[in-house]
């Protein structure tokens, strides 16, 4: 008996002990949470009006880049197509890139794509009025992130090869889809090998 | 509020003092002898028999909605998910409503232990006007003793909530677990519009379109605290990183470099995020401290760096690169030193996500049968296949915050999957399907 409320006894110090120590240690976080908190309240009351303002000022990202709309702006109607080359009309008539492709994982430039790069390099240089967007394209056999990565290093090798010929690199701008756009949606070896790509889009100078 | 207090008192509590043991009593087990039952990480794991008899109405308007059989449903849907449960059938139930008629909390111990049940979940519930309240109990039929109660109030409306929250308990009572039913997996989807981030709740419940971009997406991470969520979009025509204030409803763009531009994961702390950028020329991986803004190169490499994520400690980096020639999962400190690789098996691993435990990294490797995930620790060791190609192509694995599930997206026959798999059993449970493709996963915390 005598040692059951000896044991009792223990037990109710320890619990207090451990309450106490729950106060010191354990409420820290919450308090801390409500003070850091608590400035963006007050200036929300203050300043309603400037809403836009006082998010800037007291968000913990201020440091990092702008704010944006929430909403981007819907598309334009009308799906653009996607072709496996580009037409580009001007006043001496049309003129026609085609895509250059690439083996799996790869990103040099083929040998039988250079006589297209070649020619392609030579209008740019006769034509110094427009400029050009290279995409980078993959099959979606590869991994996305990594598909991202090697789409740009495709653009960025035959914006390297046009550079390397004469083009000036300020107007060669290059963007990379991955493998988001594929030219042929087939899950075939064939498709694969077209979706590899490198794609020109050329507009008259801006 | 209150469960996440508890954990924070666990966490420090195992630390700072011997009697924290006491504090975890007080807080995770109130109102009972406490100790944790299932050892859920024990070699020899079975699943335990748990039973939930229908729930009582104590009084107030008829039970319209059917909630008395209701609540055990929806609390033993949530419970069965984790796979540590083996949840009787009410059929096999010999406890009648009559033998408990005066008290809906008076147990007949040997009912339930003769058809092999070991913990038993026995609610009441008064219904008013749409208002709801109810207790549960939780009984150790074994030792013939409560282990646990609990009364929650809520609304008709927001019964799933409520039974989120019981079971929720009832895990965290019965295994010491923290419960993952409010926690979300976000992953990107294509739109007739475009792409947009998504999430969905981790019992397939919820599901909820985050962004309006109207562009391609990609990769997006969720900040520790669930505040924000960063992704990588096209919206402006080329690659950049947003930030979501969820809470403020604010969009930032924080990356507008030139060229590629991916969200990585926050670190555990939340004070930097890892981003995949080829502002230098090409593709290297750099480290962005939030408060000051300030960019920080970690790898030099001329070959393709991409797809980082934290060790659980934040000491350290697992990435992709393909500086051997192929793509293949590399491990470096958070500053970028000390790169070793670790992965040797097969000519294309990437999409690597280390476990919170810290002793696993997953990854999708290309297979005979496609990809498919893979683990293997971090000294590149003990590597052992998580999917098979049977349920398809699995790739983009992440892991849930306890590290016991990883999630991932599968696919075959035209469809797009996200599946949580159990690391116990390797079971696999689909949480989301589409037609429409599906990109990167990530869990929040």
């Amino acid at each position: 008996m005598r040692k059951v409320a000896l044991h009792a006894c223990i037990t109710l110090i320890v619990m207090i002990v451990s309450l106490m120590m729950f106060q010191g240690c354990a409420k820290k976080p919450v308090v801390q949470e409500d003070v850091a908190r608590a400035p963006q309240a007050e200036k929300a009351v203050q300043a309603p009006e400037e809403d836009q303002a006082v998010r800037e000022d007291t968000g913990e990202l201020a440091k990092l880049g702008k704010t944006v709309p929430e909403e981007a702006p819907p598309p334009k109607s009308g799906k653009a197509e996607r072709l496996g080359y580009f037409v580009v009309s001007t006043p001496d008539g049309d003129y026609v890139f085609y895509d250059v492709h690439f083996d799996f994982d790869k990103y040099a430039v083929r040998a039988e794509d250079r006589d297209a790069l070649n020619r392609y390099a030579k209008w740019f240089q006769d034509n110094r009025r427009y400029d050009v967007l290279i995409e980078g394209h993959c099959d979606e056999v590869g991994t996305e992130e990594y598909n991202l990565a090697l789409g740009e290093r495709r653009a960025d090798a035959v914006r390297r090869y046009l550079v390397d010929l004469g083009v000036a690199a300020e107007r060669i701008r290059t963007v990379s889809y991955g493998e988001a756009y594929p030219l042929d949606p087939a899950q075939t070896e064939e498709a694969y090998a077209k979706n590899r790509r490198a794609h020109f889009v050329v507009s008259f100078e801006k | 509020m209150d469960r996440k207090d508890s954990a924070a008192v666990m966490k420090k509590g195992r630390i700072v003092h011997v009697f924290g043991y006491f504090l975890l009593i007080l807080l995770v087990i109130p109102g009972a002898a406490a100790r944790v039952y299932i050892d859920i990480d024990s070699p020899g794991f079975q699943k335990f028999p748990l039973a939930i008899a229908d729930f009582r109405q104590t009084g107030g308007d008829p039970d319209e909605a059917g909630l008395s059989r209701w609540f055990p449903d929806a609390t033993a849907r949530y419970l069965d998910m984790t796979d540590y449960f083996q949840i009787k059938d009410r059929r096999a139930f010999l406890e009648t409503a009559r033998s408990t008629a005066g008290d809906p909390f008076k147990v007949e111990f040997p009912d339930w232990t003769t058809i092999g049940v070991d913990y038993l979940v026995k609610g009441v519930f008064i219904l008013r006007g749409g208002a709801v309240t109810s207790e549960i109990r939780i009984y150790d039929t074994v030792k013939a003793e409560e282990v646990f109660r609990r009364t929650y109030t809520g609304t008709v409306d927001g019964k799933a909530e409520m039974a989120g929250r019981m079971a929720g308990d009832i895990l965290a009572a019965l295994t010491g677990t923290r419960p993952l039913f409010d926690s979300q997996i976000a992953f990107g989807r294509k739109t007739p519009q475009g792409a947009e981030i998504f999430s969905v709740n981790f019992d397939g419940s919820g599901i909820a379109k985050r962004t309006a971009e109207y562009a391609l997406v990609f990769s997006p991470q969720w900040s520790p605290d669930g505040r924000y969520l960063s992704y990588t979009s096209y919206r402006s025509g080329t690659p950049a990183v947003y930030i979501k204030d969820l809470k403020q409803k604010v969009t930032r763009m924080v990356t507008p470099y030139r060229g590629m531009n991916l969200a990585g994961p926050w670190s555990p702390d939340g004070r930097k995020m890892l981003l995949t950028l080829s502002r230098d020329g090409n593709e290297e991986i750099y480290s962005l401290e939030i408060a000051t803004g300030t960019l920080k190169r970690l790898t030099r490499h001329f070959a393709i760096d991409v797809s980082p994520c934290w060790s659980p400690d934040g000491g350290s980096i697992a990435f992709v690169s393909n500086r051997s020639g192929s793509p293949q999962i590399y491990v470096m400190d958070a500053a970028g030193n000390g790169v070793r690789r670790i992965s040797y098996e097969g000519g294309y691993n990437t999409s690597p996500a280390w476990s919170p435990r810290g002793d696993r990294i997953a990854y999708e490797s290309r297979t005979g049968g496609g990809f498919q995930i893979f683990t293997i620790n971090p000294q590149g060791e003990d590597l052992q296949a998580v999917t098979s190609a049977a349920g398809g192509v699995h790739e983009k694995p992440a892991w849930s915050p306890d590290g016991r599930y990883l999630a991932a997206i599968s696919r075959k026959g035209g469809r797009h999957r996200i599946v949580v798999i159990g690391m116990s059993e390797m079971k696999t449970r689909t949480i989301y399907e589409s037609t429409w493709k599906c990109s990167g996963l990530a869990w929040s915390h």
